[in-house]
């Protein structure tokens, strides 16, 4: 997946996302190895300290674990990927609402248009 | 290794005849940081850059590498890549890396040989033979396989192609190593800013601003870019 | 503990113009002597060939200095220097290393100069004559030859750090700096001249008598005069690169 940067937000905090973003869909999968910090900021273009910093912080909320000296895993909590999973989907939903809202669309009118596409592509 | 902060200025001040370049300046460089320092042309990035090794004799203040004044002994954990071209053009690549290795116990003359080789580049050819980028990037080459404390690049990635400048940002990263210090002169700011730990203004020789990156981000909602081009408009 | 390292590379740098220069000048001085013919009839026939080679004897002593002005100002203080003066060395090492180095092939150019010369006249039977007439005079004149070749040394070594002073000079300004380093060059010419040439002179005057020990003295004192001379161009020199040194 490639990495696309915004200018608002800390980097770590992208990284964080775009790590997340890789352990729900799969790309990442629970009890997998991930590559080193350099590999990533190498990868990613950006500063080692950042990454570290980033890996710090899904150490801190229990996604990834280290070992010692031999480097860091996704958690093995396929139950806490799941729940992740799905709150982002929903972060994902409220923020299409709320667009949809903010260019003058109601719920039911959204339903409509969301039905009217999933038929299409099918 | 000694203190760690790897660079020290106090009050640091140089002036050339009546021009001030430096006007008291103070920072402080901890090891292990990517440090972006920021500033227009004639700002002062190149005087300090120069004081620091030992190019230039300081007016006022003091300037510390790891705790000592920039002199011989500096100069051998010191890496410095100026924005000209400081080789000899008729000199071959391996007669560079001799020369690199003669001179700096710190080269790792087998990692420069690897990057070189990556880039396709033998070391039997001549400097003269190369296009600008290439020479660049073989003198980048050259002063990143030196295991230096502090690493100064002045305007690494000016006048290059978007390839070069991601392939020496690459190389700035995967060098990258937490006892060294990497301080990276530009006016440049949005290609490099991911690559910074930390950000240093510095306008008509004096510092206005000195944060992480985050810091930066995250108090003002806009990149390193966007905050310095309002720092100094109304500068 | 550099120097060493420097000189090897001063050496080549200035080497790569200067030896194929000498093997030309070999070459020729070969081709004239056979030009000549058997009787070695100078002025005589091919007077182009001969002037070929008066030509080109000059031009490697030329050549020699013009290397030696420019490996200083290129390989220090021009962008080279960036490189140069960020070595983890003293500045008194770069000028040091400099300094042997055109010396060795100024006396390399005058050793082959003469030996191209050698070559254009020689005879039968001239080296033994050479040879035998130093065998004979060796131990008269010992003496007198050691303390003029060790004046002229002194003297290159001297005229060789009058010019890196006058670079060093010269690089303080901003711009025009090659004119200055000519100005400068001409100035510091006009002030030895004025005082230390003089001071030479009154020597020879007052020492000179006819005898060959007063000339040995007034090698040895002029040797001695041209060492402090060297002392102060070197010290100016080196005070300059190491704390005003003006890159770009």
């Amino acid at each position: 997946m490639g990495w696309n940067f915004s200018d608002d937000v800390p980097i770590y905090i992208q990284i964080m996302n775009h790590i997340k973003i890789m352990i729900i869909s799969g790309i990442y999968k629970a009890g997998d190895k991930l590559p080193s910090i350099r590999e990533i900021a190498s990868d990613a273009g950006v500063n080692p300290n950042t990454v570290q910093k980033a890996l710090q912080e899904l150490e801190r909320c229990g996604l990834i674990f280290s070992q010692r000296s031999v480097g860091k895993y996704i958690t093995e909590d396929s139950q806490m990927i799941k729940s992740m999973k799905n709150n982002i989907a929903q972060s994902f939903v409220n923020d299409f609402f709320e667009k949809m809202s903010s260019i003058g669309f109601n719920k039911e009118e959204t339903f409509n248009i969301i039905q009217s596409i999933i038929e299409g592509r099918s | 290794m000694m203190s760690t902060e790897i660079l020290c200025c106090k009050n640091l001040t140089k002036r050339f005849g009546a021009k001030t370049a430096l006007n008291g300046i103070n920072l402080n460089i901890e090891r292990g940081k990517i440090v972006g320092l920021l500033g227009p042309n004639g700002s002062g990035k190149t005087t300090l850059i120069k004081l620091a090794n030992a190019l230039l004799t300081k007016t006022d203040g003091e300037i510390l590498i790891n705790g000592l004044a920039p002199s011989a002994e500096t100069k051998k954990i010191v890496s410095y890549l100026p924005d000209k071209t400081y080789l000899n053009s008729w000199m071959k690549v391996k007669d560079i890396l001799n020369f690199f290795s003669d001179f700096y116990d710190d080269f790792n003359a087998q990692k420069a040989l690897d990057m070189l080789a990556r880039l396709d580049i033998s070391p039997e050819n001549r400097l003269k033979t190369m296009s600008k980028g290439t020479k660049e990037k073989v003198q980048l080459i050259l002063v990143m396989s030196r295991e230096a404390q502090i690493y100064f690049l002045d305007e690494p990635i000016a006048g290059v192609d978007p390839a070069a400048r991601d392939y020496i940002l690459n190389t700035i990263i995967s060098n990258y190593n937490e006892n060294a210090s990497v301080v990276i002169s530009t006016h440049l700011i949005s290609d490099i800013e991911k690559v910074l730990d930390e950000a240093v203004f510095i306008q008509n020789g004096e510092i206005k601003l000195h944060k992480t990156v985050d810091e930066i981000r995250q108090e003002n909602g806009s990149s390193v870019d966007n905050y310095f081009r309002e720092v100094f408009k109304c500068l | 503990m550099f120097i060493g390292k420097l000189l090897k590379y001063d050496m080549k740098a200035m080497g790569r113009i200067l030896f194929p220069m000498y093997a030309v000048l070999i070459v020729l001085s070969f081709i004239t002597k056979i030009s000549l013919g058997p009787e070695r009839k100078f002025f005589s026939a091919n007077v182009p060939l001969f002037v070929l080679f008066i030509m080109f004897l000059t031009a490697v002593s030329v050549a020699t200095l013009i290397i030696i002005i420019q490996r200083f100002y290129k390989n220090l203080l021009c962008e080279e220097g960036y490189l140069m003066n960020t070595l983890p060395l003293k500045a008194w090492k770069n000028i040091a290393a400099k300094l042997i180095s055109a010396f060795i092939w100024t006396a390399a150019s005058f050793v082959v100069s003469l030996l191209s010369i050698f070559i254009l006249v020689y005879e039968q039977g001239m080296v033994l004559g050479f040879l035998k007439l130093f065998n004979d005079i060796k131990p008269d004149y010992f003496n007198i030859i050691a303390s003029s070749v060790l004046y002229a040394a002194t003297k290159i070594l001297e005229n060789i750090l009058m010019l890196y002073t006058s670079m060093a000079i010269g690089q303080l300004a901003n711009v025009h700096k090659k004119s200055l380093s000519v100005a400068a060059f001409f100035g510091i010419y006009s002030v030895k001249t004025l005082t230390v040439d003089r001071l030479n002179v009154i020597i020879l005057n007052n020492l000179l008598n006819g005898s060959w020990a007063s000339m040995i003295n007034f090698y040895l004192i002029g040797s001695l005069i041209s060492i402090i001379m060297i002392a102060v161009y070197f010290v100016v020199t080196n005070y300059i690169i190491e704390k005003k040194l003006n890159l770009e």
